[in-house]
């Protein structure tokens, strides 16, 4: 009953002579929220970045809803536009407020008319609690209101798979919190979601399915319960006994 | 010298000033805007993503060095030796004779346009590239994340940097004094030739270029405050 939306089916990447992808395949299920730990280095950005076109993999193919996106098609470009994107950085458009910011896609892309973009860009701003700050410019914002912003933004066009690459990692500690607030509330109504994050509490208890990428390849993937506790492979467990001694949050036990 | 000097050349002549001086500011305006269009476009141009065909990856790499040509040729040579080219060479090659007028304002325009494709090139590259990548995310082209996203960001960029071109400009439609064109220094060589009072003459040519170059401080102050927008902004009633 649970349908693919995405398929990953042997990914390769280099960057120079560097491998970064070395043979990726997964699928994400419709409806299921798929967590991508590892660490810092582990070719996470780029395997999110391959899943939206933004990067291009030297080998092998996604599919989404059955259509190749490394495919240059009529047919891929339509179909990464349903493919929603939140940067670590934001990456808001300075130059726009925050409804500008959110009303751009459902216009330009989506071809709505102003009135409708407005009305959706409000809704979703409305949704996240940043509807009051609709005439802010990105740099009057804090971290977290501006990663709130962004996860709008990406909403408004109405995506089937949302991405989101480390969400929270840019921001200060007191502001993680109303963020994984809105991703929570997101995977909790049902939405597809890939999250890579290292906010392993989260990763626990709304992923469906967790991926351990380390060295360019999924080294490990399951259900979180096992994942987290009884992790078979031993370089999962070493990451993780690394992450629970630093000042990272723990996983609840 | 002598005060009295300054008085009769300034009751005498003030119109021809005038006129003078209105010539280098419409020259330095005009020159400044058509350059800086020019320099969007070059720069548009080659910031380009990288062609899908062999013809096309040709055809760019052909365009691109035609207008590096363009680039460095203007800014290796001197506008005056560029405007007696210009002037001279477009009767002798093209059989079209220019009047002056007209190749003042194209040798100014083209001239500041080598240099504005530098600096928009530069502005467009400060813009964060993390911004460029939102644009494609939500699905926009490249045409329009440029139009709504990056030259936006681009103008308010390179504001400061088309003011020092501005200034340049006004200063530098001097040279075209070369080509027999009206502008301020032009007029003024006239009039200290006539009166054979040159440092009286220049003295004042001198306030009058600064009294046009001074002021553009200001007005960049003014418009790079209206490009940010408001400071603050307020924090909406939520209903609903
Ligand atoms: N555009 C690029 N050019 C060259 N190397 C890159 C590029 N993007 C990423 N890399 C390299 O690929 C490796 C994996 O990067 P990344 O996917 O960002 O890892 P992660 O997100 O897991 O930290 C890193 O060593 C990084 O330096
Ligand atoms: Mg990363």
């Amino acid at each position: 009953m649970n349908s693919s939306v995405i398929e990953a089916r042997g990914l390769f990447k280099s960057f120079g002579n560097q491998a970064v992808l070395r043979g990726i395949d997964f699928d994400v299920c419709s409806g299921n929220v798929l967590a991508v730990i590892g660490s810092s280095g582990s070719g996470k950005s780029t395997l999110l970045r391959c899943l939206n076109g933004l990067e291009t993999a030297d080998r092998g193919h996604v599919f989404f809803h059955g259509i190749d996106l490394q495919a240059r098609t009529k047919g891929a470009f339509e179909a990464k536009k349903r493919i929603g994107m939140v940067f670590q950085q934001f990456n808001l458009f300075a130059n726009l407020n925050i409804l500008q910011n959110c009303m751009l896609g459902a216009e330009k892309v989506n071809g709505k008319s102003k009135a409708e973009a407005r009305d959706i860009a409000v809704s979703y701003l409305t949704d996240v609690g940043m509807a009051g700050y609709i005439d802010a410019k990105p740099h009057q914002l804090s971290g977290g209101q501006q990663q709130r912003a962004a996860i709008a933004r990406a909403l408004t066009l109405e995506p089937d798979v949302m991405l989101f690459d480390e969400p929270t990692s840019a921001l200060d500690p007191e502001l993680v919190g109303e963020v994984l607030a809105v991703i929570r509330q997101l995977a909790l109504s049902g939405r597809t979601m890939v999250i890579v994050t290292h906010e392993m509490q989260v990763a626990q208890e709304l992923a469906d399915e967790v991926i351990f990428m380390d060295d360019g390849v999924i080294a490990e993937k399951g259900p979180p319960e096992q994942i987290f506790s009884q992790p078979k492979e031993a370089r999962t467990a070493s990451f993780l006994a690394r992450f629970r001694q630093g000042r990272f949050s723990q996983p609840a036990p | 010298m002598s005060a009295d000097w300054f008085v009769r050349i300034i009751v005498r002549y003030w119109p021809l000033f005038l006129r003078g001086a209105g010539l280098s500011l419409l020259l330095a305006l005009v020159g400044t805007l058509a350059g800086l269009l020019i320099g969007l476009g070059v720069a548009s141009v080659k910031s380009l993503p990288p062609g899908r065909t062999v013809a096309g990856r040709v055809l760019r790499r052909a365009v691109n060095l035609l207008l590096t040509c363009y680039i460095e040729l203007f800014r290796s040579t001197p506008m005056m030796v560029q405007a007696m080219v210009i002037y001279y060479g477009s009767e002798m090659f093209f059989g079209i004779s220019v009047d002056k007028l007209t190749a003042a304002f194209f040798i100014i325009s083209i001239n500041t346009g080598a240099y504005m494709s530098e600096i928009v090139r530069g502005g467009i590259f400060a813009v964060p590239k993390g911004q460029v990548e939102a644009c494609r995310a939500i699905g926009l082209t490249h045409g329009q994340s440029m139009l709504y996203v990056v030259l936006p960001q681009t103008l308010r960029n390179i504001l400061p940097a088309t003011a020092n071109e501005f200034i340049i400009n006004l200063k530098d439609s001097s040279v075209l004094n070369i080509i027999s064109v009206n502008e301020l220094f032009f007029v003024s060589r006239s009039v200290a030739g006539a009166n054979i009072r040159y440092f009286e003459t220049f003295l004042i040519t001198s306030v009058i270029y600064l009294a046009m170059t001074l002021p553009m401080n200001r007005l960049l102050k003014y418009f790079e405050r209206r490009m940010d927008g408001p400071r603050t902004f307020n924090v909406k009633e939520v209903t609903g």
